[in-house]
């Protein structure tokens, strides 16, 4: 087999979603010396944009687009335990993520949590009702990349602003990049609040989290 | 008769009651907030303080229950007699707290500002039904912290309806109740015939918010009705089958009574759900399918079960423009509730799965109620129906329409629409001209052109306003 043919074979074990069958073709690519690195980013997180195309043409449904990033995420963990130490292996970066403080809405945001994490990302999950300084001390306590930022009430988008505004006071703003969204929230909004990336929905959000911080 | 639709058996109905006593027994439910977990032990719960976990037992739910009324009066400012909301009552109000506008002028999405909430309650307050009005739409021109409180005014000064109002924690609670017994000129007139209730949506699963709690207990140490609503979504925030997110919807809506009654028996309290499904394909909370009205069906039956008002979401629409869709979807999750007594059906003006509002859909949603309100009259058949005089008098081969008999019956026994088109098919004119939304808008202008809003003292005015700023 070439090498195209061992990624095939774990892109369509993931979309059949034979959590076994993926385990066991990443196994056999990496026994054929394959770089962890293409299995990774050409074979598990390539399977998840062919999963996200088939949810977008309505051929696979939610519960399975969960399930297939339920299993590339843990058989990526998998491969990063067993390479520990080998430095072929890196994540395209941490990203920390709450939903703000005063709102309990956190489906939309656990599926960011979800495709983020099944997409090369490490991923830091603070929880909802979040306030501005928690996230504060978890950024200088993590150094994460990313921070983003969900929103599902009028009421509390104004706290994403105020994050925003806390993580300046705090002297922190350059050395990450910040994301926001939720149902009310809109790119203007973003931008109005400094924001440096905004997505409608959980696989845009993977996008746009690779466009700000330059991988294409 | 009337018609009537019932989608649990009454075996149904006792499996969903031990499942859900079951599940607050074993399962439990978690409350983040050391108010409810006191007030919970006081009922009886067994209560995990590190875990936040409260188990309840059977008994202490029938304690809870044995406390309610099988109807709760729910006044206006008009002096009228109450609603009296229980039994076989079905009663249509709006709902929203929206804080998209479809633009009556532009036909563009824009956000929700002061004066949109101020036209929406005006039109509300015209038309009938909405026999009642919970909070519409929320205006995102004023300070996010006061928004409710400012919503609170804008009912308060723009109808003397029965309205639902909403608070975002304990603070703008409290300063709801101090606008309303402003108007009502004290608490004890309040007490006496509440022309406001409050909303508190319960979060699935199984889990009590502090605002809620806060919420439950403000109202409740006053006495003041209570309207509490579940929404777990199927396959979401509950399980995937349809029974299992009745379960959760009802054991969600027991435990908040337990807690409302251990602060005080005498609260007033309706049993409103608006358990629904998560759209597997969109990703959304849908509110307009099939699945929607069966499960506004089960709720009111569980309510009906245990003797208690009941409340929901109904006339609902997923869709995002005022399209063919709206209208099936809105007559489809308005007449199931109905046909099943669900003593408040909430929804009119709302679409967009719950992102928008508008005029015109207030409109339609007033004819749709409408329409509904005639099937449920059904047919009557005594003898002023089955008089046979008239037969004799036009006999074979004539015809009714000059008859007297017509003349007296025809209002009694037909729908009149407002809005719905039924007139000829001209070939000469745009059948488009003339659709729904246009006669919607007419509508609304012929409407508003006499109407004077309810006046206010201009120092109550003052002193309300005082309130909202303190
Ligand atoms: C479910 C729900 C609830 C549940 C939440 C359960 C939970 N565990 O999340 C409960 C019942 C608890 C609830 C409570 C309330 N709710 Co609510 N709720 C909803 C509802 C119906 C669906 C939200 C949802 O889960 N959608 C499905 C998910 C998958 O979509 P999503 O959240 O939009 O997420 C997607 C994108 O937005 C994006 N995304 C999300 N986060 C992020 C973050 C980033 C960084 C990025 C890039 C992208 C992104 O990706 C996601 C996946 O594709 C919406 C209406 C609606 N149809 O949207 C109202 C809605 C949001 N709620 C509303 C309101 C008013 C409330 C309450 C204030 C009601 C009250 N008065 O008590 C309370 C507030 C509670 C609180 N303090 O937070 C209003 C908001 C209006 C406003 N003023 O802004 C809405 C619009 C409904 C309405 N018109 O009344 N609610």
């Amino acid at each position: 087999m070439n090498t195209d043919e061992y990624l095939n074979k774990i892109i369509e074990s993931v979309i059949d979603q034979d959590e076994a069958m993926v385990g066991k073709s990443v196994e056999e690519a990496l026994n054929a010396d394959i770089d962890p690195m293409v299995i990774i980013n050409d074979g598990l997180t390539e399977s998840l944009k062919k999963v996200g195309d088939l949810f977008a043409e309505e051929i696979l449904f939610l519960p399975e687009l969960i399930g297939c990033g339920e299993i590339v995420t843990n058989v990526m963990k998998k491969i990063e335990d067993k390479l520990k130490g080998d430095d072929s292996i890196t994540k395209k970066g941490l990203m920390l993520i709450a939903t703000v403080k005063g709102d309990v809405h956190d489906i939309g945001k656990n599926l960011v949590v979800l495709l983020m994490g099944a997409s090369g990302y490490d991923v830091v999950d603070l929880g909802k009702d979040v306030p501005a300084n928690t996230i504060v001390e978890k950024i200088n306590e993590l150094n994460p990349d990313i921070v983003a930022l969900s929103a599902l009430l009028s009421t509390t988008m104004p706290g994403q602003k105020n994050t925003i505004q806390a993580i300046e006071e705090a002297g922190i703003r350059k050395k990450i990049k910040i994301m926001v969204g939720g149902a009310p929230v809109t790119r203007a909004w973003a931008e109005e609040i400094g924001a440096d990336g905004y997505a409608e929905d959980a696989s845009t959000a993977v996008v746009e989290a690779d466009r700000i911080m330059g991988i294409s | 008769m009337e018609p009537k639709l019932k989608i649990l058996s009454d075996r149904e109905m006792l499996d969903i009651d031990q499942a859900s006593r079951a599940l607050l027994w074993e399962v439990g439910t978690l409350a983040e907030n050391e108010e409810a977990m006191d007030l919970f032990e006081k009922a009886g719960a067994k209560v995990d303080r590190k875990k936040q976990l409260v188990k309840i037992p059977d008994h202490v739910i029938n304690e809870a229950l044995a406390m309610c009324s099988s109807c709760v009066r729910l006044y206006d400012r008009n002096g009228g007699e109450p609603l009296i909301i229980g039994g076989d009552h079905v009663y249509y109000g709006t709902v929203g707290i929206a804080t998209n506008v479809l633009d009556f002028e532009t036909n563009e999405y824009r956000q929700v500002v002061c004066d949109d909430l101020r036209d929406i309650v005006r039109l509300s307050d015209v038309l009938d039904p909405p026999d009642f009005i919970l909070v519409p739409a929320t205006p995102t021109d004023v300070p996010a912290s006061i928004v409710d409180v400012i919503e609170t005014k804008i009912l308060l000064t723009n109808t003397k309806k029965h309205f639902i109002a909403e608070a975002q924690n304990r603070e703008n609670c409290l300063k709801n109740i101090e606008m309303a017994v402003e108007v009502a000129g004290s608490l004890e007139a309040l007490q006496e015939r509440p022309f406001f209730s409050t909303l508190v949506t319960l979060s699935s699963p199984l889990h009590f918010r502090n605002d809620g709690v806060e919420l439950i207990v403000e109202c409740a140490k006053k006495g003041l009705p209570l309207f509490i609503e579940s929404g777990p979504m199927c396959g979401g925030t509950s399980p995937a089958t349809l029974a299992s997110t009745l379960v959760m919807a009802n054991a969600e809506l027991l435990s908040s009574f337990v807690l409302a009654k251990a602060v005080n028996p005498a609260v007033p309290l309706i049993y409103a759900s608006w358990a629904r499904i998560l759209d597997m394909r969109a990703a959304t909370c849908s509110h307009g399918g099939p699945e929607f009205g069966m499960l506004r069906i089960g709720t009111t039956q569980m309510a009906k079960y245990y003797g208690l008002p009941s409340g929901g979401g109904g006339i609902l629409a997923d869709t995002k423009s005022i399209d063919v869709q709206l209208g099936m979807e809105k007559m489809g999750t308005g007449l199931l509730p109905a046909l099943a007594d669900t003593n408040m059906v909430v929804g009119m003006g709302l679409f967009a799965d719950e992102n928008a509002i508008s005029l015109e859909t207030l409109v339609i949603d007033c004819e749709i109620a409408g329409w509904i309100k005639k099937v449920k009259k059904g047919i009557e058949v005594n003898d002023r129906t089955l008089d046979l005089t008239v037969f004799k008098e036009v006999g074979p081969g004539g015809d009714f329409i000059r008859a007297k008999h017509t003349r007296e019956n025809f209002k009694k026994e037909m729908f009149l629409p407002k809005v719905m088109d039924r007139g000829f098919l001209a070939l000469d004119k745009d059948p488009e001209e003339k659709n729904m939304r246009t006669r919607a808008r007419n509508y609304f202008s012929k409407m508003m052109e006499t109407y004077t809003p309810p006046e206010l003292p201009e120092d109550i005015d003052a002193k309300l306003d005082a309130i909202i700023n303190r």
